[in-house]
């Protein structure tokens, strides 16, 4: 499963779990502008008001067009994607979770191997999702493990680009000892603070730290296929 | 944490000649002016700001929201695919099948 798994990708998740035992369908979009601005208008304001959150102060309206030009520009190949609730019906998108990656970067533990690299990952707290006017959620079906399929999202484009897997990130330190185990917890490795980071411009300028985090590829498939019941 | 608002900000005044406490006139010079910008240029702001990843800001930056953007729209966000073989077999079958009961 593990080798098909790498050669054949795998699909994103649909569906995701809510307090009500029930799951419900969500999309995996392409970031646009539309989605940044509804997050920006309506989700960030409330991230805002908890100063014990990563993700306070963020301004995904800077992020995403300079990752998208930063990467470009680096040949780092960008891409946003966003996590939402679908509702056909009534043909609206609600987004519940923002990620934005660079596509090919040089993994942290094979220099020579490429990877995905998170640069930015946010989840909708359950405020935001339950206060939509003319569009409210209720609690019961707020979805769940929203940060894990956040990050499951990272490993996907990782295994369907031929990067087998490999993702890495940097835990902010605003998140302390909690967000580290957090990302253990998922089957990441931290990697030592005396390890050297690949060459590029974060080896000098944010330089190794233990809070670099990566998955190696039979960890990535480990992770992903604990997902495989919300494909 | 990440880069600062106030990184991007001083970024967008050296490099834009952008008011710094303007925060819509700095999203602005990112979204609409530095792509116009030369390779090196853009370079230089991303290392202006990489400098600065994990800085505490030394001031505020108030931040604006857009006012009551409206939700996006399904038709518009499509889901992403993922590649032909890695669906189930069952999905795959039932793709195949859609496609060849539509009318030609």
């Amino acid at each position: 499963m593990g080798i098909l798994r790498k050669r054949r990708g795998v699909p994103f998740a649909r569906r995701a779990p809510t307090e009500s035992g029930q799951d419900v369908p969500i999309h995996i979009a392409k970031m646009t502008a539309p989605h940044v601005m509804w997050w920006h208008s309506h989700v960030q304001p409330i991230i805002d008001r908890d100063p014990s959150r990563a993700d306070n102060g963020w301004n995904w309206m800077l992020y995403v067009p300079f990752a998208e030009l930063g990467g470009r520009v680096l040949m780092r190949k960008p891409v946003g994607y966003t996590v939402g609730l679908s509702d056909p019906e009534s043909d609206r998108f609600v987004p519940c979770a923002l990620v934005q990656l660079l596509g090919r970067v040089p993994a942290l533990d094979e220099h020579d191997r490429e990877s995905v690299f998170v640069w930015f990952l946010s989840t909708a707290p359950e405020e935001a999702l339950t206060s939509i006017e003319d569009n409210r959620i209720s609690k019961d079906q707020i979805p769940r493990r929203l940060g894990t399929i956040a990050l499951d999202v990272a490993v996907t484009h990782s295994l369907n680009e031929r990067r087998f897997g490999r993702t890495a990130l940097y835990a902010d330190e605003r998140g302390g000892d909690v967000l580290l185990q957090w990302y253990r917890r998922r089957g990441m490795t931290v990697l030592p603070d005396e390890d050297k980071l690949p060459r590029g411009p974060r080896r000098l300028l944010k330089p190794s730290d233990g809070r670099y985090c990566y998955y190696t590829v039979p960890a990535a498939i480990e992770a992903s296929k604990e997902l495989d019941s919300l494909r | 944490m990440p880069t600062p608002t106030t990184a991007f900000a001083d970024a967008a005044a050296k490099y834009g000649n952008v008011d710094a406490q303007d925060i819509e006139a700095v999203q602005n010079w990112f979204t609409e002016v530095l792509p116009t910008l030369p390779p090196e240029v853009i370079e230089q702001v991303l290392h202006d700001l990489l400098e600065r990843d994990g800085e505490i800001p030394e001031r505020a930056v108030i931040p604006v929201y857009p006012k009551r953007a409206p939700l996006p729209s399904l038709g518009s966000s499509p889901h992403v695919d993922a590649p032909f073989f890695a669906e189930p077999w069952s999905r795959l079958l039932r793709s195949i099948a859609s496609r060849l009961r539509k009318p030609r």
